[in-house]
């Protein structure tokens, strides 16, 4: 297939990938306002917003929300919420993901099949639409779950829909890579925060709110139910991370999705490529059996943080690495 | 069956004036046989139901993309091309007479095209003035003496067909460079079948779903020889291009890849296209970019839409071109006046159908008759298109036509005249009623192991009442066009 083509479905996917977990993030962190004793865990630095104000590092984009509400005084966590949704710009926002997700489309709709395009066309047309708007101002979590819903149905047609040759391995491997980057993020930043609040407060506090602040952690990538299945207990720091880096048959789990990542990459050098994408498949290679060979207290004395930039590290050199070698 | 007829015209019909031709109805209102069933089909639905329907129809068209862009302010907008539900209806022997006529323009069309890069006996014979095809902008010298596979340069053509005061089809203009629009041909009677079924009843209309597949076995068919299996591409200018849905449409159609420019390169002396695995040849290209813009060595150095040594490649043969390079000479509406001369030079035939009268102000007494009549005639500039540079005399003030009078004397081979044709009109729903507005047709014919027509082809229609241009970049919308079986 042409490299331009493989490119645009590459970057097709983690859009879609992107906007679903933002979707799944804003969700979780906008009921988390709800609740008592979030806000203050820095006071310098929260302005008064916590949950939803951690996103911003998440998709590392406080620079812009910052320039964006220093014109704009008194702004609430609402707007926060809406400025994610809406407003920002270059990929930082629900809609610009969708936009970039759909320009990408495009271009590549002969390659897609006519149902995939048409998913996305309509996510986008919906997006751009007035009743997104009213639809998200009448309730924000009913509209955000169908962002989801939106997302979950382009994978659905893509699974469907389209044989798996390369372009469904370019799919795959953009949805993948992105969500491993995600699910990185996200951990690092409940991380940080579960040291924050270990640093202070009685132990009984603590333990309340590091129950909190996993159980969403989990709910905000959709991993829950399921964790609460696996575990049946408590809630705990090391039970998140087991689940969230280590468990190999989760499908929203650094390992599994390293896992799949490098099964699209094979497909893809099996088509005669082999020496050209090595070092991405190296890379991945070696994170996936870093993962399969760790304990979470192994990964806790290491330093949590430190590892989880690591992780960030490889996904953005194994995403130099494709785009070198398949997209020039 | 004529009482029958008239007794239908009441609701859908109520207040319909037949003007000038009309499809429909004959001069004294009664509905021409073909479109009797139509109209009682018509009459089992509510003005509320075909809105809700034609919002339909506007829905599913913007959600699948179908769109071309309009540029406004340097802002490109995705507009989707104003749908109208009333089908056009052909019968099958007033289609056998097109589709014969086509297929003779398409041909003669080739041979002449043929004859200007290799002999030129058409212009030793005097039957086309030289200096009108070697001054022709789209003449390339180019291609003089280059052997094309299979001889054919105009693979597709997208005659563009009028209807006179009789009903007599005419052609207005001959499109064989790249012409666009076949993707609504298809896209229309899907949505049609879709939302508007109702409308269908007893009627056996033609299937146009086929015409991919004979378009991709056509460019297999003049693939440079040598090649058992030929690499098939689809060239677009890009996402930004008006008729980019079209092209991407084609190319999924087809089963083949769709390319720009910035895709490909040439290697050994062949295209090749950038893929994930390597290099992979291209033995013919469907291009959509038009001459001067397919390769900066040879032709403008400032496009970026084509590829460096593209021609190259076709002159010795390694690639083919659809349509060839070159083709502008036989569609230029300077040599358009000279086509039935071209068909009975090369065919000893008269041609099936006829062109609209032209004037040619190098000729004196054309001339004359020209500047004396600028307020009844449309003038067009040789090499303007899509509605530009043109003159309708009736519709015009006198500055405009003093305006032009002037530049017909100091450039007369730059324009011809032609008498205001009124286009036959037909029922268009606008505003909840029927009106009469004015259409034309655009069938596409493809030129390969055999000439075939597309039966129907794309019918515009001029949405604001009386007026003629149907493009769609100055408010044109199209219809369904259905040839019975």
């Amino acid at each position: 297939m042409l490299s331009r083509v493989a490119e645009n479905l590459f970057w097709m996917a983690r859009y879609i990938e992107r906007a679903d977990g933002l979707a799944r993030l804003m969700d979780q962190a906008y009921l988390m306002e709800f609740d008592g004793g979030m806000e203050g865990l820095n006071p310098e630095e929260s302005n008064g917003y916590g949950p939803l104000e951690t996103i911003l590092d998440i998709l590392a984009c406080r620079a812009s929300w910052n320039e964006y509400s220093a014109t704009k005084p008194g702004l609430s966590a609402a707007d926060l919420l809406h400025w994610l949704a809406f407003k920002a710009e270059d990929g930082h926002s629900i809609r610009s993901m969708v936009t970039l997700a759909r320009e990408n489309a495009r271009s590549t709709q002969e390659s897609l099949s006519a149902e995939v395009w048409n998913q996305v066309n309509r996510m986008h047309l919906a997006m751009i639409s007035r009743r997104a708007r009213g639809r998200f101002l009448a309730s924000p979590t009913r509209f955000l779950d169908w962002v989801k819903r939106a997302c979950v149905l382009t994978g659905g047609l893509v699974n469907d829909t389209l044989p798996r040759d390369e372009p469904y391995q370019f799919l795959q491997l953009g949805c993948f890579l992105e969500r491993i980057d995600m699910t990185s993020r996200i951990l690092a930043s409940s991380a940080t925060h579960v040291l924050l609040i270990s640093a202070g407060g009685s132990s009984g506090q603590r333990g309340e709110l590091e129950e909190v602040r996993w159980s969403g952690m989990l709910k905000s990538v959709g991993a829950k139910d399921a964790f609460l299945r696996r575990f049946r207990g408590q809630i705990t720091s090391e039970g998140s991370l087991r689940f969230l880096l280590l468990e190999q048959d989760f499908p929203r789990s650094l390992r599994f999705s390293l896992k799949r990542c490098l099964e699209s990459l094979q497909e893809i050098s099996g088509s005669g490529f082999m020496k050209y994408i090595s070092e991405a498949e190296r890379l991945l290679g070696r994170l996936e059996s870093d993962l399969r060979y760790l304990e979470p207290e192994d990964v806790l004395d290491r330093g949590l943080v430190d590892f989880l930039g690591q992780i960030q590290n490889t996904c953005s050199q194994v995403g130099a690495e494709i785009a070198r070698e398949c997209f020039t | 069956m004529l009482a029958a007829s008239k007794n239908q015209k009441r609701g859908w019909f109520d207040g319909y004036q037949p003007n000038g031709f009309d499809e429909c109805q004959a001069a004294n209102g009664t509905t021409r046989p073909h479109y009797a069933e139509l109209s009682q089909n018509l009459a089992t639905l509510s003005p509320e139901d075909m809105e809700r329907r034609q919002k339909l129809a506007d829905l599913s068209m913007r959600q699948q993309g179908i769109t071309f862009t309009v540029y406004d302010r340097g802002q490109g907008l995705e507009r989707i091309m104003p749908f109208d539900p009333i089908p056009r209806i052909i019968p099958a022997a007033e289609w056998d007479k097109v589709d014969r006529g086509l297929k003779q323009r398409i041909r003669a069309l080739n041979l002449f095209v043929h004859d200007v890069y290799h002999d030129r006996k058409v212009l030793t014979d005097k039957v086309v003035p030289p200096e009108l095809v070697l001054g022709c902008t789209s003449y390339r010298r180019e291609m003089h003496g280059i052997q094309v596979p299979r001889d054919i340069y105009i693979h597709i053509c997208g005659t563009d067909l009028i209807r006179d005061e009789s009903g007599n089809y005419l052609v207005l203009e001959d499109n064989g460079r790249t012409p666009s629009g076949v993707s609504y041909v298809l896209k229309n009677r899907q949505v049609m079948k879709q939302v508007f079924s109702p409308l269908f009843g007893e009627y056996s209309i033609r299937s146009v779903d086929d015409y991919p597949a004979r378009l991709l076995a056509m460019l297999r068919h003049v693939a440079p020889s040598g090649g058992d299996d030929p690499r098939i591409a689809v060239l677009t200018p890009g996402l930004y291009n008006s008729a980019y849905f079209e092209h991407s449409f084609l190319a999924r159609r087809m089963g083949v890849e769709l390319v720009e420019g910035r895709d490909l390169l040439l290697e050994n002396g062949h295209l090749h296209a950038r893929t994930t695995s390597g290099l992979k040849r291209i033995d013919v290209l469907y291009r959509r970019v038009d001459d001067p813009f397919l390769d900066p060595l040879t032709f403008r150095p400032d496009s970026i839409l084509g590829v460096p040594g593209l021609l190259g490649a076709y002159r010795s043969g390694r690639l083919n071109l659809a349509n060839g390079i070159g083709t502008g000479v036989a569609d230029d509406k300077g040599i358009y006046p000279f086509v039935p001369d071209i068909i009975r030079y090369y065919l000893g035939e008269d041609a099936i159908l006829e062109n609209v009268e032209t004037f040619r102000p190098l000729v004196p007494s054309h001339r004359q008759h020209i500047l004396a009549n600028l307020d009844k005639l449309v003038v067009k500039a040789v090499d303007g298109s899509g509605g530009y540079g043109m003159l309708i005399g009736p519709a015009s003030t006198k500055e405009e036509r003093d305006n032009f009078a002037a530049k017909i004397a100091a450039n007369p081979r730059g324009y011809i005249a032609q008498p205001t044709i009124q286009l036959s009109q037909h029922p268009t729903l606008v505003d909840g009623k029927l009106g009469g507005r004015h259409i034309d047709l655009r069938p596409f014919v493809l030129y390969g192991e055999e000439i075939s027509v597309l039966p129907g082809g794309l019918t515009r229609v001029a949405l604001p009442e009386g007026s003629l241009v149907v493009n769609s970049s100055q408010g044109g919308g199209s219809k369904d066009t259905w040839v019975l079986a």
